[in-house]
């Protein structure tokens, strides 16, 4: 890992530009994003991941795992192969990195790299980790398929159902459909202004990251202090505003900018929209939660105290994939069943730095 | 005079000036500057009376700013959020609601009287699509307006039953293409040397493509097809050019005899293209303008955006409607580039909608 994402590293440097341009990022967020698996992947925390792999279910270590492992890329979040990859690996199961055709720089790097660090120690081990690309083709992707016995598949839940459906029986298959995350800014977050704007900062890095593409980025912010709504949007508008100095959104696609003038058209309405070219942010008090375009377009909602809209997050099941919040440890730890099972619970400014632990490998 | 009499006189007064120019441009003549004063005394009705369109109006972000079309267009998402209408609920006579084929929750159009819309589309079939056929026999591949209530692509096929022919068949049951009464009904027009309408949706007719195998059909001269829609929420989709190589080899009618419709829930008005043209001409109380998502106005001639429809025939909702599509316009007509998936952006999937709009069905 260190040959990869070393920041004074040449292979790091190199895939700064290819990276960008793929992934449509800005050169800056390549790089924040960058650093974070950087600091992700030191020595330390693999060890601690290692270590947690090394157990299986009984407490026994686990044989090496036979078969071959396909890890299926969708293209939003370059960074989604890394740990079921190093996993794999680890329990002596060779990878098979089918990327998307819109992001294979990552995925091919990655897997050369891994290949390089392998063959260091057994040149037969080149051949453990090796990345694909091509376009759409259901009978090439089969024939990955059929011969894997675990899968990792990533993107919507049409594309997840058509692998499980493709899968022969026995092989373990771990979808990681689309969804998306929501902030929780409990009560003492707004309570003075320092803290407020300490709390919109954390709030606008999370939703900005990876440009809120992220099956993890907020689409929706919940405040708990219902009197703060407002405020806590307009605060947010400005922290957004500041966070896209130092990291500015990529291009957006005639698309992309096409569906946020819907969203933004419905914001106008329904709510009060703060927006400039790099972001948009609408409070909309106690109105439903709406899916965001992305492109750190952002909605405000009330959520007192006592009604965070428990049972509604509740039934997005799991498409809810990370609720942060700004209680504390311990508050959060007590509301974990009271969110679907599985959402990843964090604090606010942390939802796009997941632990690199097992409990991610199925989510 | 009393409040209530003076909005009648001046819905009245209104309704009269649409007629009059709908009757009168739908010859061909073109009074871009009568449409237009029309189309601005319009919005300025309904920004008295529409709140979203008030609240769009006043929004202060600068985003819907003066950019010489004189009022804002309201983005179609807009109506699965708010009810667009002039007049109170109990005036309803009409709901028509947009396809459940996308996601979530579906928009509502109210209409008080239908007797705008009947007008609009009239003229524009008569001159877009049955042209120096008054009356012709039909084929319609579309399930009956009373199977269909909430649709208004049925009920103006229903329309089209009662202006345009000598008799219909409908071979839509439910949706479910009844392939054995389409054949019946066109080789029965091909014994009798008939010349028929076969009007459906681009997904009925790819349904029937599907069905009818090695059949074909040469169809009798003055024949002519209607297509109308795409392929928004379906697992399959085939190309424009594709669909239509597909259908004239099908049908024996000439490309230029396989005419496209446009239209929509949001909108009362359609607009025409025949096989061989290269873009929709908007009939003569209709402006058709590109926009760019980002700012909302016009780009130059030729430049891609968001395709913008002011429709004066939609005199009790909204007369400026931002659509969910990309275009470009060429001679005063708009090439359709597909449309911007709207909020179910990013492959992000069906299902994420759907449970969010279980959501608000609760608030």
């Amino acid at each position: 890992m260190d040959a990869l994402l070393d920041p004074k590293g040449a292979l790091r440097t190199s895939l700064r530009g290819p990276l960008a341009q793929s992934t449509r990022l800005s050169l800056p967020m390549v790089d924040w994003t960058l650093d974070r698996l950087w600091v992700a992947t030191r020595p330390p925390r693999l060890a601690r991941l290692f270590a947690e792999l090394s157990v299986g279910s009984a407490g026994a270590h686990p044989q090496n795992e036979p078969g071959v492992g396909a890890i299926v890329l969708a293209g939003n979040v370059y960074a989604a192969s890394l740990l079921p990859t190093l996993a794999m690996l680890y329990r002596g199961t060779p990878v098979l990195l089918k990327a998307s055709s819109r992001e294979d720089v990552f995925p091919r790097a990655l897997a050369s790299s891994l290949a390089e660090a392998l063959a260091a120690a057994d040149p037969e081990l080149r051949q453990a980790v090796v990345a694909l690309t091509f376009p759409r083709d259901a009978s090439a992707l089969q024939q990955i398929l059929s011969r894997s016995t675990v899968v990792h598949a990533y993107g919507n839940d049409r594309t997840m159902h058509a692998i499980a459906a493709a899968l022969p029986e026995g092989v373990a298959f771990r979808p990681h459909g689309h969804g998306f995350g929501v902030c929780h800014i409990a009560r003492g977050a707004t309570r003075t202004d320092a803290t407020m704007t300490r709390t919109a900062l954390r709030t606008a890095e999370d939703v900005a990251a990876y440009d809120q593409r992220g099956c993890l980025s907020p689409h929706a912010v919940l405040v708990e202090e219902a009197g703060d709504g407002l405020a806590f949007a307009k605060r947010l508008a400005e922290a957004l505003d500041r966070v896209a100095e130092r990291l500015p959104p990529g291009p957006a696609s005639l698309e992309e900018e096409a569906q946020c003038a819907q969203w933004r058209g419905v914001a106008a309405v329904l709510g009060t929209l703060f927006r400039k070219r790099s972001f948009a942010v609408s409070f909309e008090g106690d109105a439903a939660l709406r899916l965001s375009p992305g492109r750190r377009h952002v909605q405000v909602l009330t959520a007192p105290e006592g009604a965070v809209r428990w049972a509604q997050l509740k039934r997005l099941g799991p498409h809810l994939k990370c609720f942060a919040s700004t209680l504390g440890p311990a508050a959060r730890g007590a509301i974990a069943d009271r969110l679907p099972p599985g959402t990843r619970i964090c604090r606010v400014g942390h939802v796009q730095r997941p632990p690199l632990n097992r409990d991610q490998l199925s989510r | 005079m009393p409040e209530r009499d003076k909005n009648e006189a001046s819905r009245d007064a209104l309704r009269g000036r649409i007629l009059a120019l709908i009757e009168a441009v739908s010859e061909g003549d073109e009074k871009h500057a009568t449409r237009d004063r029309l189309l601005t005394d319009i919005a300025a009705y309904q920004r008295a009376r529409l709140p979203a369109f008030a609240r769009l109006w006043a929004s202060d972000v600068g985003f819907f700013g003066d950019d010489g079309l004189g009022f804002p267009a309201l983005p179609t998402e807009v109506f699965r959020y708010a009810r667009i209408a002039t007049f109170e609920p109990s005036l309803t006579a009409r709901t028509f609601l947009t396809s459940g084929t996308s996601s979530g929750r579906r928009g509502q159009h109210p209409f008080r009287d239908l007797s705008l819309y009947d007008a609009a589309a009239q003229a524009a079939a008569r001159h877009g699509l049955f042209r120096s056929a008054p009356n012709m026999r039909l084929v319609i591949l579309a399930p009956r307006p009373e199977q269909a209530p909430t649709s208004s692509l049925s009920y103006m096929l229903g329309r089209f039953e009662a202006w345009f022919s000598s008799g219909a068949e409908w071979v839509f049951d439910a949706e479910r293409l009844d392939v054995g009464s389409l054949r019946r009904a066109l080789d029965a027009c091909c014994e009798r040397g008939e010349a028929v309408a076969v009007l459906g949706t681009s997904f009925a007719f790819v349904h029937a493509e599907d069905a009818l195998g090695q059949v074909t059909f040469r169809l009798p001269p003055g024949s002519r097809l209607m297509q109308t829609g795409g392929f928004k929420g379906r697992s399959r989709e085939v190309s424009e050019a594709a669909l239509l190589r597909a259908l004239t080899g099908r049908y024996g009618v000439a490309a230029a005899d396989i005419v496209s419709e446009y239209g929509m829930t949001e909108l009362s008005s359609q607009c025409y293209r025949a096989g061989t043209e290269r873009g929709y001409r908007p009939p003569g109380w209709v402006r058709a303008t590109v926009v760019d998502p980002e700012n909302l106005r016009p780009t130059a001639p030729g430049q891609p955006g968001l395709l913008r429809i002011d429709d004066a025939a939609n005199l009790d909702s909204c007369v400026g409607i931002l659509t969910a599509d990309l275009a470009v316009l060429r001679d005063g007509r708009f090439e359709l580039l597909g449309r911007a998936p709207g909020a179910v952006a990013r492959g992000c999937s069906l299902s994420v909608e759907e449970a969010l709009a279980g959501e608000r069905a609760d608030t």
